[in-house]
């Protein structure tokens, strides 16, 4: 491996002072001269129709400038999802912005329009809707057959078939894969077990919500939005809008976050765009804690079942999958099929078979949460492998170890191969570090009315793409100018990547500067900041324009000194001849010299395979120094998966249900660590997001009206700071990828799954193998297990 | 003036919620307004009835017993209970309206079931004796009626025929009330279904907000209704001029000089020897209470 | 018309630095008037535009409101005390832990600087469908939105319920209740002293109150009784998170133990019932009776007598029975 300078080194991210010191301005910090601010009229209902609007009235309002419709903003079929409808498909959608002078105003405003809306059945329950006669949740149809909505009904009899409240009914699947032989699997097993899955929708909530301003300027927009990817969030503006890229100057240095919901911007974030544009002047939409419940993005929760084959062993032999995924109203969520790819990969069962179903539902629109498909299978699967383990008399660690992948895995739909995969390493160095033998001897042990319980879960997820574009500038100031386009959402890969350029060119980090954030700054086309990809993506095309930098400097170097490009070097800021450093260019005296030659130094001649958009940011910053813009066309020749192993003590109290995290501890494969800070930082929160998954996050819908009853944060309940230990212990393999010139992969989503899938297993342990089954595992549904054995209600409800 | 309370869903519809409280004020108003004329009319307008004499009573039911039967044992009981229960409910119903709060909602349905089962029993009642027609007001008492007010106004023409044994005005103050009751028991019945008893969880959702506006209007109008009319009736009740008719409810005969007086023997012939009344000792003096006919 | 949520509307507001200028205010705007403490039950019902009000008194300005005075016979708090102090106070922490033990429960520490203990008690139900601006019972429309065959009512009661099933989301009540407590309210007739456990009404007394509080009148003061100084206190809460949250039950207790004998308690239930509930049958059936299990366990057992719980809320009754024993036994079997 790579001796590296900066690459596993800790760092504080370059944007922490500001961040701290409120300095940092976000989307709604902004102003501009006579911005007006805009509100929206939303739906009472959850599934309507806008039989007429009468705003004549707010219009007179004093202070009221402009009010827009669904008729003025862009509008295709289902299931593109406009920012403005007149057939709102889940309540708190929005109908209709109202721009005045301040919020009082817009607000009150709205108070004065008269819609007419016509109730259409809602579905907010998949099952309801594939019962027969059972609403559809568009006029389309209920389901995504492939990339159509169509509708499917499951006959009566399935549903009798399942004579249990709690009991799923399987009725047809429209997307289905298998490999290896599924019954021989089940035959062959020594154990085979059953049961109904079920896995709540959750919102995204991030603590800066969705809110965006926009002002045209020479008929280019000007947008500050909140936004968790830069270059691909000016991609979708530009296309939501019909606009040239090129006619949309993007700037959102700072993100509060997003977790999946902003990967492409907002769909909302176009309305003051459209306001700005009719009225002549900026204008800014603040998003309240209610609207960004409603507008603001869901996971999408499944219900499902499987069945299992084990060996005495632990190996499982047959795994029979099943889901039903609460698709929301709108685009076809990937859930569901990414829970089948990371089941398979978790367990390397012999033989498989997936089947899923995607409904749609009146419920707030799902985007990517956060390990999308991984939280909810590991959360709902983990705990069902334990029940097995405890069956069968095998070690719960045993279990996942026998049935771990390894780096010959094959898995999933496509039998996809992994670039790497250390599971097996995380799960034994996480049960070294928690002490594993010792603490699940404590399993089930009693103390007054508190119990002890162990949790594992081993959780898988994407670990990066590749193909983008890298893009420096080497300035006659002797500085090195990293751009990224990817965003800045506070998870440090912004910048972290970006040190794969400046390892390359061996320079002092104090003496680099990352540009991003602003796309009038001249970002390259980047990954979006999703999908855990950046840290995988970006270090390459970082490291791949790092070498293009290099060359350069080496040709110019011996275009200027003599001699051959090999024959020189880049340390400490200047290029150099090898064995006599005193020969050699500063990054000044570089620039400058690149500037003076032009060509391919200073970007006015460019490598042909770039896209558009870096190929425009170059080209910008052509003659400005030298400029290196290069695609990042390293081999990728299997699959990136990370892997987080994590392991929980809880202490539950029988008697009122409520528990105590006695400890956190998780070991990742996530390749090379980039920075050890930063990874830490995130591999615990995302345990800890996962926690609060398992434990308290939620939200409510009426099942009458449904309507969202959870539309603060105090009540959808994310984690709170004595919900998980002050200390949560973190370690990495630190194993590289092969795949990756650093050697990282992503680490944003696994640990998401693996903390709630953790905490689900311990709670369980100490409840004796008990399930509540149903999350979040609150203090009611443990006493009610601990009571009576059941929850007293059907564990199939949704939106609870 | 609104005459109805109305309110918005949760999906911003509106609906109906019931009837305005205002309502309630003028019912009382109006029941007040009657009796308060009422009153007026009797103690300063009216020409004081002379009671008749022996001689009169001889001859106008020369076979009437000394107590004649107004209303047996049954329908005394039925009626009192039926009295508790109209009195439990519209003070349940409306105190908390006039500001006065407390737990009523059980004792209101509770009270509201036993009007239901009045119903019920009174309905079986006279369809078992065959007595349905006894409220049926004829177009010759409407004439009669018609005659009467036109006197009361100051007209001329002949006294009308007395009435049999129930006069117009019970007549129509029985059809008042047993319209309204009927609308309170039936919209208060499926109400109960909005609230937690023992024969059901509360499930306000079996109608639809536009169906349960229509029942809580119903139900308001109807227990306003009653609010004025039980007025009215009460104070009847203990107007001197009607005591012999309260006396008839707790004891259930009146006596023969009433009969006489207040009816016409044709339209009620009673058998000549009344069966002895139970409850009510023989040794009693026969007569109506001398409180009657002091002028 | 439209409506829209979470965006305050106009009013005005009204600063008032004594409470006879507050009372005046408050009878000057009528119905339109509403006082203002912490705001923490205030802001979110006046930005969602659920009530709507044309004057807020805010009474943070009235300095008296804000001390905690000693008295010759306990402790006067007032009402304006934060509950960061009303759990920090020293003699409050000495003599009656458990109101600081039931204060330092109460959501997080931002909450407990801004949240009063007088807006602790008098704070609205936190009943989801209420708080929504739903035209339920309690918000003078005719129907429960909480109690049906549907409803998410797992947060609701399970006793006393009239129409309404909302509960009392107060952590201190119960506390102040345990400890007799008194409710100086004032009004422009003048002071009233009322006892902290009739200071809570249910909906059968009045559906749209949580409190005997009329327009008009200012709650000033809790005045604390040295009756059960230094006894021996329980508090406890269960929530789904132990922060920022709201109890799924909490229970308060004083004890007065006497060679292992109980003589005299005070146990009060929360988020149960309306409001919050002093448990007299319990208090009577274990005068006398040593502080063992069994005494406690039957405790449980009379405590939860009559309860009627909804559709989701059925762990309410083990949960009030556990914590009602524990309130007399202890955390510890």
């Amino acid at each position: 491996m790579a001796d590296f300078n900066l690459i596993g080194q800790s760092f504080g991210p370059q944007d922490l002072v500001a961040k701290i010191t409120g300095r940092a301005k976000y989307a709604e910090d902004f102003r501009a001269e006579g911005m007006l601010f805009t509100k929206l009229l939303v739906s009472p209902m959850p599934h309507a129709r806008v039989r007429s609007i009468d705003y004549s009235e707010a219009l007179r309002l004093p202070g009221v400038v402009a009010v827009l419709t669904a008729d003025e903003v862009p509008q295709e079929d289902h299931p593109f999802e406009p920012c403005l409808t007149n057939e709102p498909l889940y309540e708190g959608e929005p109908i209709l912005a109202v721009a005045a002078v301040d919020e009082t105003t817009a607000a009150d405003a709205i108070e004065l329009i008269r819609v007419d809306l016509e109730p259409l059945p809602f579905a907010l329950n998949p099952l309801d809707s594939l019962r027969p006669g059972g609403p559809n949740a568009t006029l389309m149809g209920n389901v995504y057959q492939e990339r159509e909505v169509v509708e499917l009904k499951w006959p009566q009899e399935v549903f009798d078939a399942a004579n249990e409240p709690d009991q799923m009914p399987l009725g047809e699947a429209n997307d289905e894969w298998e490999y290896g032989d599924l019954e021989a699997g089940f035959a062959n097993a020594d154990y085979i077990m059953e049961e109904t899955l079920c896995c709540q929708s959750v919102t995204h909530h991030p603590m800066e919500p969705r809110t965006a301003m926009a002002y045209w300027q020479n008929g280019k927009l000007y947008m500050h939005s909140s936004v968790q990817s830069v270059a691909q969030s000016r991609r979708g503006i530009a296309d939501r809008l019909g606009l040239e890229l090129d006619d949309v100057i993007l700037i959102s240095e700072y993100c509060g976050g997003g977790f999946g919901s902003k990967i492409r911007g907002s769909v909302t974030e176009v309305i003051p765009a459209l306001l700005a544009r009719k009225t002549g002047r900026p204008v800014m939409m603040r998003i309240t804690r209610a609207e960004e419940t409603a507008i603001g993005r869901g996971r999408p929760g499944m219900l499902g079942w499987a069945r299992m084959g084990f060996r005495n062993d632990g190996r499982m032999t047959a795994l029979d999958l099943f889901l039903v995924q609460d698709n929301g109203p709108y685009s076809r969520q990937g859930d569901s099929g990414t829970s089948g790819d990371v089941a398979a990969l978790a367990y390397t069962p012999e033989s498989m078979r997936f089947r899923t179903v995607r409904v749609l539902t009146n419920t707030p629109p799902r985007a990517a949460q956060r390990g999308p498909g991984g939280v909810q299978i590991v959360s709902m699967l983990e705990p069902m492998v334990d029940r097995a383990a405890r069956q069968i008399g095998v070690d719960r660690l045993q279990v996942r170890l026998v049935n771990a992948p390894n780096a010959e895995t094959q898995f999933g739909r496509g039998s996809y191969e992994l670039t790497s995969c250390f599971a097996g390493e995380a799960l034994s160095r996480g049960a070294e570090l928690f002490n594993w033998s010792e603490r699940s001897q404590r399993s089930g042990q009693r103390n007054g009315s508190k119990v002890r319980g162990v949790g594992i879960a081993l959780s898988p997820y994407y670990g990066g793409t590749s193909g983008w574009d890298g893009l420096v500038v080497i300035r006659p100031d002797g500085k090195l100018y990293i751009h990224q386009g990817v965003g800045n959402l506070g998870t440090h890969s912004c910048i972290d990547t970006a040190k794969a350029a400046a390892e390359v060119l061996n320079a002092d980090w104090a003496n680099c500067e990352v540009v991003f954030g602003n796309t009038s700054r001249h970002l390259p086309h980047s990954s979006s900041q999703s999908g855990s990809q950046t840290t995988h993506a970006h270090t390459r095309a970082n490291w791949v324009v790092g070498q293009a930098a290099k060359g350069l400097l080496q040709e110019l170097a011996a275009l200027e000194l003599g001699g051959s490009p090999s024959d020189y070097d880049v340390s400490g800021g200047r290029v150099h001849r090898i064995g006599a450093p005193g020969t050699g260019l500063t990054f000044a005296q570089a620039a400058e010299r690149a500037i003076a030659r032009g060509g391919k130094f200073d970007g006015h001649e460019l490598p042909e395979d770039i896209n558009d958009m870096t190929r425009t940011s170059a080209t910008a910053l052509a003659g400005q120094g030298l400029v290196a813009a290069a695609k990042d066309n390293l081999p990728h020749t299997a699959r990136t998966y990370s892997f987080v192993a994590t392991f929980i003590e809880v202490e539950v109290d029988v008697e009122t249900g409520a528990f105590e995290i006695i400890d956190v501890t998780s070991v990742a494969d996530c390749g090379t660590v980039l920075n050890p800070r930063s990874l830490a930082a995130q591999a615990n929160g995302g345990v800890i997001q996962g926690i609060g998954i398992a434990r308290s996050f939620k939200w409510a819908i009426d099942p009458t009206w449904g309507v969202h009853l959870s539309k603060r944060i105090e009540a959808t309940k994310p984690p709170a700071m004595l919900d998980v230990p002050t200390t949560l212990t973190f370690e990495a393999v630190d194993l590289p990828d092969p795949q990756n010139p650093v050697g990282s992969k992503g680490i944003g989503e696994p640990p998401v799954g693996a903390g709630a899938g953790a905490l689900l297993c311990a709670v369980e342990d100490a409840l004796g193998g008990l399930a509540p089954s149903h999350q979040p595992v609150t203090p009611d549904k443990i006493l009610s297990i601990v009571e009576s054995g059941s929850l007293g209600w059907s564990r199939l409800e949704t939106h609870v | 003036m609104e005459l109805f309370r109305r309110t918005f869903n949760p999906w911003n519809q509106e609906i109906l919620i019931g009837v305005s409280w205002t309502l309630l004020y003028v019912a009382i108003v109006a029941g007040a307004a009657f009796i308060i004329g009422h009153a007026i009319y009797a103690g300063f307008i009216a020409k004081k009835e002379v009671p008749p004499t022996d001689e009169d009573v001889r001859r106008v039911a020369p076979n009437a017993p000394e107590r004649v039967e107004r209303h047996t044992m049954t329908s005394r009981i039925s009626h009192w209970i039926l009295a508790v229960s109209v009195l439990a409910l519209l003070i349940t119903g409306f105190v908390p309206v006039l500001g006065l709060q407390f737990p009523w909602v059980t004792i209101h349905w509770i009270a509201g079931l036993v009007l239901a089962a009045y119903t019920v029993f009174h309905t079986a009642h006279v369809v078992k004796r065959r007595t349905l027609g006894t409220m049926w007001v004829s177009r010759k008492e409407l004439g009669e009626m018609w005659a009467r007010v036109k006197l009361m106004a100051g007209g001329h023409g002949a006294e009308p025929p007395k009435p049999g044994k129930w006069a117009i005005e019970n007549k129509a103050f029985h059809h008042l009330t047993m319209t309204a009751g009927l609308v309170v028991v039936g919209t208060g019945l499926l109400m109960m279904l909005r609230v937690d008893t023992v024969f059901a969880s509360a499930n306000p959702y079996i109608l639809s907000d536009a169906t349960w506006g229509v029942m809580f209007v119903l139900h308001g109008i109807a227990s306003v209704v009653f609010v004025g009319a039980i007025m009215v009736h009460i104070y009847f009740a203990l107007h001197p001029e009607k005591h012999w008719i309260t006396w008839s409810m707790i004891r259930g005969w009146i006596s023969r000089r009433d009969y006489a007086w207040h009816h016409d023997p044709k339209r009620w012939p009673v058998p000549p020897k009344s069966v002895p009344l139970k409850g009510v000792s023989p040794r009693e003096p026969s007569g109506t209470p001398a409180t009657h006919h002091e002028p | 018309m439209a409506v829209i949520h979470d965006m305050m509307p106009a009013y005005e507001l009204f600063q008032p630095t004594d409470v006879e200028g507050a009372i005046a205010l408050l009878n000057e705007h009528g119905d339109g008037a509403r006082v203002l403490a912490g705001g923490m039950d205030t802001w979110d019902w006046l930005k969602d535009r659920a009530k709507r009000i044309t004057a807020l008194i805010d009474l943070a300005g009235i300095e008296e409101l804000r001390e905690i005075r000693a008295t010759p016979d306990g402790v006067d708090i007032g009402a304006l005390v934060p509950l960061t102090q009303v759990e920090r106070h020293s003699q409050i922490v000495q003599n009656y832990s458990v109101l600081a033990d039931s204060a330092r429960h109460v959501a997080t520490p931002q909450i407990r600087n801004q949240g009063t203990l007088g807006g602790n008690v008098s704070q609205d139900t936190r009943c989801s469908y209420y708080r929504s601006g739903w035209p339920c019972y309690r918000a003078g429309g005719n129907v429960c939105y909480a109690n049906t065959p549907t409803s998410l009512n797992r947060e609701h009661a399970i006793l006393g319920a009239d129409r309404c099933v909302a509960v009392s989301p107060s952590d201190t009540a119960p506390a102040l209740i345990a400890l007799d407590a008194k409710m100086v309210v004032q009004n422009r007739r003048g002071e009233r002293e009322i006892d902290a456990a009739n200071y809570f009404i249910g909906p059968g007394t009045d559906i749209e109150r949580m409190t005997v509080l009329k327009n008009g009148d200012v709650l000033t003061a809790i005045r604390i009784p040295n009756t059960w100084s230094n006894a021996q206190f329980y508090f406890e809460k269960v929530a789904d998170r132990k922060s920022w949250d709201f109890p799924l039950v909490n229970v308060a207790s004083a004890l007065r133990v006497e060679n292992g004998v109980i003589q005299d308690s005070r146990i009060v239930v929360g988020a149960v019932a309306a409001k919050p509930l002093r448990l007299f049958r319990v208090e009577e059936a274990i005068a006398g009776r040593p502080v063992n299990e069994e005494t406690a366990a039957a405790a449980g057992e009379i405590a939860v007598r009559g309860a009627e719980p909804l559709r989701l809320n059925g762990y309410k009754v083990p949960l009030m029975r556990n914590l009602v024993k524990r309130a007399i036994r202890g955390q510890e079997a």
